[in-house]
């Protein structure tokens, strides 16, 4: 039994449907499906321009999708604010850098942890950390950001920032965790360090992951299944081996 | 360069950044401090000088120069903030006991405008939204408070209403509730919209409530006015007819402000303030609720200017709108800029600037106020962090100088 036969056995964790988002008369996403099934790495590759990060802010909301539905579980997420569907358990990173730069490590991690507006009222007048002081260094820790816990966010390396990007999103134990070119500007060295976070995570805390990455090696060894995309469709899904050998991708995306 | 560049926080940098570099070379530090120690030396020398004036002069040196030598994250650190914000109350409290009125009504204004100018900060320097209506605000709590103890009769849209004498304490309470109120409807409406756009919305905001407050005579009495005696004024039991008293009021409202914002701001509510500053994309998907939380800045910061207005209508005895005006929103973001963006005590030090030291200028005649502009734009060039902005990043240079890096 193979993997995709595996994930495809259980229902859906996320599963969208005829998503399509267009920009006056250009059509970035174009009627596209797929499901998220729980506990996998799902790679989604393309060539630059297919539409793989508009699709993410379509199912994570920073874009409102011009038709089709998103549904996490059973649940109807399609109209949620990007916030909501944070905390119901859809986090994510952003292709380009975007950590706090005002704020320490610390902080940032703290700020991505915090509970909703509502529950903090209550708690206004108590502890400023919340008492999220654990997880914060369990997350500390697990992205070996530790010894740069109280560092301002500004004066850290790419990498660091990249490491902190990443870790941010998983402050808020997200059942599925959104990748924008997690590799992206990270060095070779560091790269199998990333690779070995995300594996671990999957593992063993059972997170799944939903992965856009132009690093073909990187995303290959990593996802137990891969969608590609190419001019805002798309073009195929299958196992690494299967995408790999796949004539068509190799046309859009891999030979060309 | 957007306004996020602008914002140094209160406590140390790791690293300065190098574009930070070049601007505040040591010319361009000289000739500030010759700027600053000209504003002090001007009104020392002016008036009211003593020689237990060099007391003070030589504290504000100490604290100065306390500030720029310990490093704010070690345990001295924390000592050293404490007594600074303790030898600036002591400042308030001592200074101006026993002096003539025109001194009092200056630090009374002082404190009163240092309440907005933190409330503006709060929404501006810390949750990155500017607004430019918290003189609207101020005369929303002002005209609110000044109607509802009056007792007068008034006569609004063909009816005549007469107005309850309700406790002084209790219409400052309504009138920070009811500026809350207006924010939250113009917040609703104008928060779709951020950056310039939004300062529009609250620019016309401005001018609607003034015109309101201009032409709603039988509510407002127009341009004339309305006298508030202060006289038997009592508030908890303490005459309040000696402006002496009610300075003292106005600045203990100032201190409450300082500590509630001192703990907002630390709080994860201030965490999520500066998150949507930095980055509201991204914190929108960490799940900060950014539409809400920038209401609720921009509530605290208007509320804050509504308690203000309250006091401040009993302070000068007197309103209209003309002091609600446009002029006086753009003083309040000219001290909260100048003070130094999302600092604690730039507001402080920047409302001294819209206060007691342009007063202290008009001595120059007619054209204190061309000075005081070329001031401004003076600083804005050399320092564009403001005075506390800058101040932390030189600290922020020589900590790492001693660090040897």
């Amino acid at each position: 039994m193979t993997v995709r036969a595996v994930a495809e056995a259980r229902t859906p964790l996320v599963t969208v449907r005829n998503v399509s988002k267009h920009f006056g008369g250009i059509t970035a996403v174009n009627d596209v499906s797929f499901d998220v099934y729980p506990g996998e790495i799902l790679g989604l590759i393309g060539p630059n321009g297919c539409g793989k990060t508009t699709l993410f802010n379509c199912v994570l909301g920073q874009y409102r999708s011009d038709g089709g539905t998103v549904t996490v579980g059973e649940t109807d997420v399609t109209k949620w604010m990007p916030h909501r569907r944070a905390k119901y358990g859809l986090a994510r990173t952003f292709q380009l850098l975007q950590v706090f730069d005002s704020m320490t490590v610390r902080e940032n991690l703290m700020t991505a942890a915090q509970p909703h507006i509502s529950t903090i009222a209550g708690t206004l007048f108590k502890s400023p950390n919340l008492g999220l002081d654990e997880p914060v260094d369990a997350v500390l820790n697990r992205f070996r950001l530790g010894h740069l816990a109280d560092q301002y966010a500004a004066s850290l390396s790419f990498g660091q920032k990249k490491l902190l990007d990443t870790a941010m999103a998983f402050m808020s134990n997200p059942e599925v965790v959104f990748l924008d070119e997690p590799a992206g500007g990270v060095n070779p060295g560091m790269l199998g360090d990333l690779e070995g976070r995300i594996r671990e995570l999957n593992t063993e805390q059972g997170v799944t992951f939903a992965i856009v990455e132009h690093n073909m090696e990187f995303i290959f060894g990593l996802a137990s299944r891969v969608i590609v995309m190419a001019e805002g469709s798309i073009l195929m899904e299958g196992t690494p081996a299967e995408v790999r050998a796949d004539p068509r991708v190799v046309k859009v995306y891999l030979g060309a | 360069m957007s306004h996020r560049d602008l914002i140094v926080d209160d406590r140390d940098l790791t690293r300065a950044r190098s574009e930070d570099r070049g601007v505040l070379s040591p010319l361009l530090i000289a000739g500030l401090a010759l700027a600053m120690a000209f504003l002090v030396w001007f009104p020392i020398g002016r008036s009211e000088f003593t020689p237990i004036m060099w007391l003070w002069v030589l504290m504000l040196a100490g604290v100065v120069a306390a500030n720029l030598l310990i490093p704010r994250a070690s345990r001295n650190g924390t000592a050293v903030r404490v007594m600074s914000t303790v030898c600036f109350v002591a400042f308030l409290v001592v200074f101006p006991f026993g002096r003539a009125n025109s001194t009092l009504t200056d630090f009374g204004l002082y404190a009163v405008f240092s309440v907005c100018v933190i409330g503006m900060n709060l929404m501006f320097g810390y949750a990155g939204q500017v607004s430019i209506a918290q003189a609207a605000f101020l005369g929303i709590g002002a005209y609110t408070s000044v109607l509802l103890d009056s007792g007068r009769e008034i006569e609004a849209f063909g009816i005549v209403i007469d107005l309850p004498d309700l406790n002084f304490l209790l219409t400052v309470v309504i009138a920070i509730a009811v500026a809350m109120l207006f924010s939250i409807l113009i917040g609703m409406a104008g928060l779709r919209v951020r950056g310039p756009w939004l300062a529009f919305v609250t620019l016309a905001f401005n001018v609607l409530v003034y015109i309101v407050f201009n032409n709603e005579v039988g509510i407002t009495n127009g341009s004339r006015g309305i006298i508030v005696r202060r006289q038997d004024l009592e508030v908890l039991g303490i005459d309040m007819t000696p402006l002496q008293n009610y300075y003292y009021l106005c600045l203990a409202f100032l201190v409450l402000t300082m500590v509630i914002v001192w703990w907002i701001v630390r709080s994860p509510w201030g965490r999520s303030f500066k998150a949507i500053r930095d980055n509201s994309p991204r914190a929108s998907s960490l799940g900060i609720d950014v539409r809400t939380y920038t209401l609720l800045a921009f509530a605290i910061g208007s509320g804050l200017a509504g308690g203000a207005g309250a006091l401040y209508a009993r302070l000068l005895e007197y309103i209209e709108p003309r002091s609600f005006f446009l002029g006086q929103s753009f003083d309040f973001l000219f001290a909260t800029v100048i003070g130094g963006l999302g600092t604690l005590a730039g507001p402080l030090i920047g409302t001294s600037f819209i206060t007691i030291i342009s007063d202290s200028l008009r001595v120059l005649g007619d054209w204190y106020r061309f000075w005081f502009g070329l001031l401004a734009i003076v600083v804005l060039i050399v320092a564009p962090r403001g005075i506390a902005g800058s101040f932390n990043l030189l600290r922020a240079r020589i900590a790492a100088k001693r660090r040897g890096s």
